[in-house]
């Protein structure tokens, strides 16, 4: 598992906007590609953490990718960085994947892709801003605390698991869970 | 009861995570659609995964994979699905549902109790119940425990509980084990989206009646 100060994304939110934009203005098939490099390998590692198989996890990815290809337009830069809406893409196609096998007559319910924040004019700056603090809190948390978070964000484990995992007791599983997210919220709320 | 307004932290992570199941997840959409309490927060959390996402390990993957993304665009003539329109009954009059409810069906009505009527959403996963439950002014729903977690949004109209008063886009969450009573205090009924992971344990012959329908 990577750490989120050891390293860089390979592409910075501003690239990110800029090869949405390109796909948006130009249907520029080199941003496409540049965007899929990225971005297709790190969807397909999100949905097989969460339980997907390889080969479902690759189909949903390509799905993800084609989505961004077809929505490109619909980006709204002031809802979020490029990685939330993709991020949000992989999430929404997988939720509707489990909710399918689970019940193919299910009511095709289209769930939006959109971030949930308020678009304002000084809200890209203010998102800017929201994520490196995010990505200084999540740098900020102990090596366990970022464990105990991704574990739970990603993977669904139960704390039980976690604290199996972990080799430490579930009561500390829970009280550490709840100060990692007491700690994200108040990097969060600071800026609300 | 905890006297939270919104869902707690760890519910709308779990949202932003994609790891609630339906039930819970059209709650808190619902109240974020309903109230601006919980937005920032939540849009916080999805920004957390998308950070995430970004520092995944990548995995490996199938070199042919851009060609085969590529070629897709190219024959990107998507067949409209058709989409029939959600069923649902009839609604109070003047009041709007929430747009995140209108895509969904709804049963019809069934009476419950004097005062208090109910109708099922229908979910895409089986892992937990949502109905509507209106209820009328004044009436009181009685002390009822629960053996899973229960989760509440207020859509029109307002009730007390333990000294609390919950509006049009607040949250309820009680857990397993706890048990509450609520009364509408508002002069028009109180309409509220439930969902619950468990069985509600009725502790009156109103709960009973409340339950008979919750096993329908």
């Amino acid at each position: 598992m990577s750490c989120v100060d050891a390293e860089r994304p390979a592409l910075s939110p501003e690239e990110a906007r800029a090869l949405i934009a390109a796909i948006a203005r130009d249907m520029d098939r080199g941003a496409f590609a540049a965007l899929f490099a990225f971005y297709f390998p790190r969807v397909k590692a999100f949905l097989m953490r969460a339980g997907a198989a390889a080969n479902v996890a690759e189909e949903l990815a390509q799905e993800t990718m084609l989505r961004v290809w077809r929505k490109a337009g619909a980006y709204d830069p002031a809802a979020g960085a490029v990685s939330t809406w993709i991020f949000v893409i992989a999430r929404n196609l997988r939720i509707d994947r489990l909710r399918a096998e689970k019940n193919p007559q299910a009511l095709d319910a289209d769930p939006s892709d959109a971030p949930d924040a308020p678009p304002t004019g000084e809200a890209v700056v203010l998102n800017g801003e929201r994520d490196a603090r995010l990505r200084r809190a999540l740098s900020a948390l102990s090596p366990e605390q970022a464990m105990i978070v991704r574990l739970a964000f990603f993977e669904d484990r139960p704390h039980s698991e976690i604290a199996a995992t972990l080799g430490i007791p579930l009561g500390t599983v829970k009280s550490r869970a709840r100060l990692a997210v007491a700690h994200l919220r108040r990097h969060l709320e600071d800026l609300a | 009861m905890t006297a939270l307004l919104r869902p707690d932290d760890d519910v709308l992570l779990r949202h932003a995570a994609g790891l609630l199941d339906a039930g819970f997840s059209l709650v808190v959409e619902t109240h974020l659609e309903l109230s601006g309490a919980s937005r920032a927060l939540h849009a916080g959390f999805e920004a957390l995964g998308g950070l995430l996402l970004e520092e995944a390990e990548p995995a490996p993957v199938d070199p042919a994979a851009l060609n085969a993304a590529l070629c897709a665009i190219e024959e990107d003539a998507r067949p409209g699905r058709s989409v029939r329109a959600p069923r649902r009954p009839e609604m109070p009059e003047g009041f709007t549902l929430p747009r995140t409810l209108s895509r969904c069906d709804i049963g019809d009505w069934r009476w419950i109790a004097p005062g208090l009527r109910s109708c099922r959403v229908a979910l895409p996963d089986a892992a937990s119940r949502a109905f509507l439950l209106d209820i009328a002014s004044g009436v009181r729903i009685p002390r009822h425990g629960h053996e899973g977690d229960e989760m509440t949004c207020v859509l029109r109209g307002s009730f007390i509980d333990g000294g609390t008063r919950y509006t049009p886009g607040c949250v309820a969450q009680a857990g397993a084990g706890v048990e509450h009573d609520i009364a509408v205090d508002s002069d028009i009924p109180c309409l509220c989206l439930i969902a619950l992971a468990g069985r509600t344990l009725p502790r009156s012959w109103l709960g009973k009646a409340y339950q008979k329908f919750r096993d329908l």
